[in-house]
């Protein structure tokens, strides 16, 4: 009956939260890991290390001009620094390290004891040095040069407790788990920023559960199952009243998001307890019984993860980084993963794009569209090049979360279109990738 | 730029086949045969009873209809290949339409005719499915109507028929008696589709089935029909009350003829529909405004398909009103 309720709302293939097993395993550090040091649009690192080095857990391997520092997840010898490809679908220099399973630095060693609370300055120094003010926790798109501005005074901080694909149960799962750390997080986040407001967005069914342990230091923030009601953007305009243009960083706009994930390895950093070089990451898909979750050393290898849990690539025929709508898919199962917090494994492809059908302006991508973007005529117009007309439908508001390329009855590439298209407005030409 | 070396992955990776496609990864996968088809299914229930109601002639007016828009839809593929495939079942979807609105006893060259305006001029030279400004069916009667009147005549298509029920066109019969006309035909009849008209557009009650199948499904939005009753009921109510002698009441208007046929399958029809939610409700009233209008001040005795050309025609116009874009440079 519910499936039968499911065709008549065409949401048949709408992805939703899977059966999931709550532990969280911890994986074995694997032979060889792959630190990317460049995040286009994002940051930059500049290695501190060269090849023939011998690293230990915790060293820091590269650092941007802000002091931001990548570090090695895992004890052993720089094999060499070269270009790799990394899951975000682009080209970055990267170190390998190849392990050698020595002990990593204590954290005594590494850290002189807590930050005192109450001193900014300390903690953002200390939340540097520690790797955890990663590249991907700069939220929010940014094409700008990357030249150091003033930051406007920061006015929201939201912290994600649910991830914006239903698949991803990594913030959800923590939440639960350490809740106490995560009040503790909202503690220190409260005094370090006084004047700002704190929201937390939990899964609809924890409200009650979430507003007994963390109202007294943050707003608590429902998000339904749903992926059209988690989309990341449509949830920050909503929770700060105002929408944040898409081509800026939240940031710029004196608004942070951060991951559940984030905020723990904050408090350890602190604490003075231990680095951020471990991440957690959700594994599902269609043929998956219940979804597993694992925390890993960071720049392990997609087949590295995937072979803890008795999975092989081979068996599926797409291996999505990310999540089922906004997700990558993957050519190798030697990519390095840093930057996601889930892994979708596709073993059917049920609904290919059609790559010739043409548009029937049934309208139903511009009727799903969160940002209210005319994307029946945007796609059409990129389709014949009229890239002259598309800049009053404004297509840089499209963040990309694929509904459209969901509901098209015509199974056009709608995402891959007004990507294009947008990426014709901004760059004009070719986009390269070049060092400093 | 400083050259740096492509890192070498050390041994063989466990991925030959893998597909490298776009996202979303996960879509609801119709595809356009699907949707036709759907489409079809929603008039079957229509052609079923205009069968079981004419028998023979109703079956070969719409094989006719099928048969010829498909071998013109290949020949045209053949010769001028397109993105609009013969298999996306579209033609059959416009066939069959057209089939609804001939009369019974319509001749093959009539129907060739029709098909050729329809496949060729209405669809193809467009552009194909998705590109036509006015509805190929459409307008593919309007030339037949203009063209032969004499041929598109239902009275005279259905005068052998022994039916209990007046065997004149309701509105013609209005056209010519006025209000008074009202009084021949029992409501019943008309919703069961007992009504000279052309071959399965008169089936009221089995084209509001076809219709609600479609919004369950979500093909056609609700906000397209509905507005199209409104604006009729409401202009009917105006000018019933304005003149009760000549003008019939609202009820009588949307049971005669294809009134419903076109507010539910022609009006709605993706490609020349309004895509925003307050344009359709907009263009919804203005066909059934401008329907009335015809009706009630033309020469036309019935004037759908003028009704539903000037409408589609008034749709990219309705569709400039859209909402403001949340999150681009305007904000």
């Amino acid at each position: 009956m519910q499936r039968l309720f499911d065709v008549f709302r065409n949401r048949a293939a709408l992805p939703t939260v899977p059966d999931y097993d709550p532990e969280i395993r911890q994986i074995e550090d694997p032979e060889r890991v792959i630190i990317p040091l460049d995040y286009p649009g994002r940051i930059h690192y500049l290695p501190t290390v060269k090849a023939g080095d011998t690293v230990r857990r915790g060293q820091v391997v590269g650092r941007s001009r802000l002091g931001n520092s990548t570090l090695a997840s895992i004890s052993g010898r720089v094999r060499e620094i070269a270009t790799t490809w990394t899951a975000q679908s682009v080209h970055s220099p990267a170190v390998v390290i190849e392990n050698d399973g020595g002990e990593g630095i204590p954290a005594g060693e590494m850290f002189d004891g807590p930050v005192a609370p109450g001193d900014p300055r300390a903690a953002l120094k200390r939340i540097r040095t520690a790797g955890v003010n990663a590249p991907w926790t700069l939220s929010g798109r940014d094409y700008g040069t990357g030249e150091i501005t003033a930051l406007p005074r920061l006015e929201a901080v939201i912290i994600t407790g649910v991830q914006e694909e239903p698949t991803i149960l990594t913030s959800q799962l923590l939440l639960e788990q350490q809740a106490e750390k995560v009040a503790e997080g909202l503690r220190r986040i409260r005094i370090l920023l006084p004047d700002a407001s704190i929201w937390l967005t939990v899964p609809a069914h924890l409200q009650s559960w979430a507003e007994d342990r963390f109202s007294e230091f943050a707003d608590i923030a429902p998000v339904p199952r749903s992926y059209p009601g988690r989309i990341e953007r449509e949830v920050v305009a909503r929770l700060i009243g105002r929408q944040i243009p898409n081509r800026e960083s939240y940031i710029s706009r004196g608004v942070i998001v951060q991951d559940i994930e984030n905020i723990l390895a904050m408090v350890d950093a602190l604490d003075g307890v231990s680095p951020f070089i471990q991440k957690c990451l959700t594994i599902s898909g269609p043929t998956i019984d219940k979804a597993v979750t694992v925390r890993f050393a960071l720049g392990s290898s997609l087949r590295h993860i995937l072979a803890s849990q008795g999975l092989k690539v081979s068996d599926f025929v797409r291996p999505v980084v990310g999540g089922p709508m906004k997700g990558i898919a993957q050519y190798s199962d030697l990519t390095p993963v840093t930057y996601n917090s889930g892994i979708h494994l596709i073993a059917q492809d049920l609904s290919p794009f059609d790559p010739i059908a043409p548009c029937i302006f049934c309208g139903r991508c511009t009727r799903v569209c969160p940002a209210k973007i005319q994307v029946h005529l945007l796609n059409r117009m990129v389709e014949f090049g009229q890239f002259n007309s598309t800049g009053k439908l404004h297509p840089e508001a499209c963040h990309e979360c694929g509904l459209c390329a969901h509901v098209c009855p015509a199974q056009r590439p709608i995402v891959q279109l007004l990507h294009f298209c947008n990426h014709e407005m901004t760059h004009g030409e070719r986009y390269v990738w070049s060092a400093e | 730029m400083k050259e740096i070396k492509m890192y070498q992955q050390p041994g063989p990776t466990d991925s030959t086949m893998l597909d490298v496609a776009v996202g979303p990864h996960s879509r609801m996968g119709t595809g356009l045969a699907q949707v036709h088809q759907r489409w079809v299914i929603a008039l079957l229930p229509a052609i079923i009873g205009s069968i079981y109601y004419f028998g023979a002639p109703s079956l070969r007016i719409f094989g006719l209809c099928i048969g010829f828009a498909l071998v013109i839809d290949f020949v045209a593929e053949r010769l001028a290949p397109s993105r609009d495939l013969t298999s996306n079942w579209s033609s059959v979807l416009f066939a069959l339409m057209l089939g609804f609105m001939l009369p019974v006893n319509a001749p093959w060259w009539l129907i060739l005719t029709g098909c050729f305006f329809m496949v060729i001029i209405g669809k193809k030279l467009f552009g194909g499915v998705g590109g036509f400004p006015a509805h190929p069916v459409v307008l593919s009667v309007a030339v037949l109507q203009l063209s032969w009147p004499q041929r598109m005549d239902n009275t005279g298509a259905l005068k052998d028929l022994d039916w209990q029920v007046t065997m004149v066109e309701p509105l013609r019969m209005l056209k010519s008696q006025g209000a008074a006309a009202e009084s021949h035909y029992q409501w019943l009849d008309m919703l069961l589709g007992r009504q000279v008209a052309g071959a399965a557009e008169g089936m009221v009650l089995f084209i509001a089935i076809g219709a609600l199948f479609l919004l369950l499904l979500r093909e056609i939005q609700w906000q397209v029909p509905a507005g199209f009753i409104v604006g009729l009921v409401a202009t009917s109510s105006l000018l019933h009350l304005s003149d009760p002698e000549m003008f019939a009441t609202p009820l009588f208007h949307l049971l005669s003829g294809g009134t419903l046929f076109i507010g539910v399958f022609l009006l709605t029809d993706h490609t020349t529909s309004p895509v925003n939610r307050l344009p359709m409700i907009l263009y919804g009233i203005l066909a059934g405004v401008l329907l009335m209008l015809i009706r009630g001040y033309s020469l036309h005795a019935d004037g759908i398909v003028y009704a539903v050309l000037l409408a589609n025609l008034c749709s990219p116009l309705l569709d400039m009103i859209k909402p403001q874009v949340r999150g681009g440079e305007n904000v």
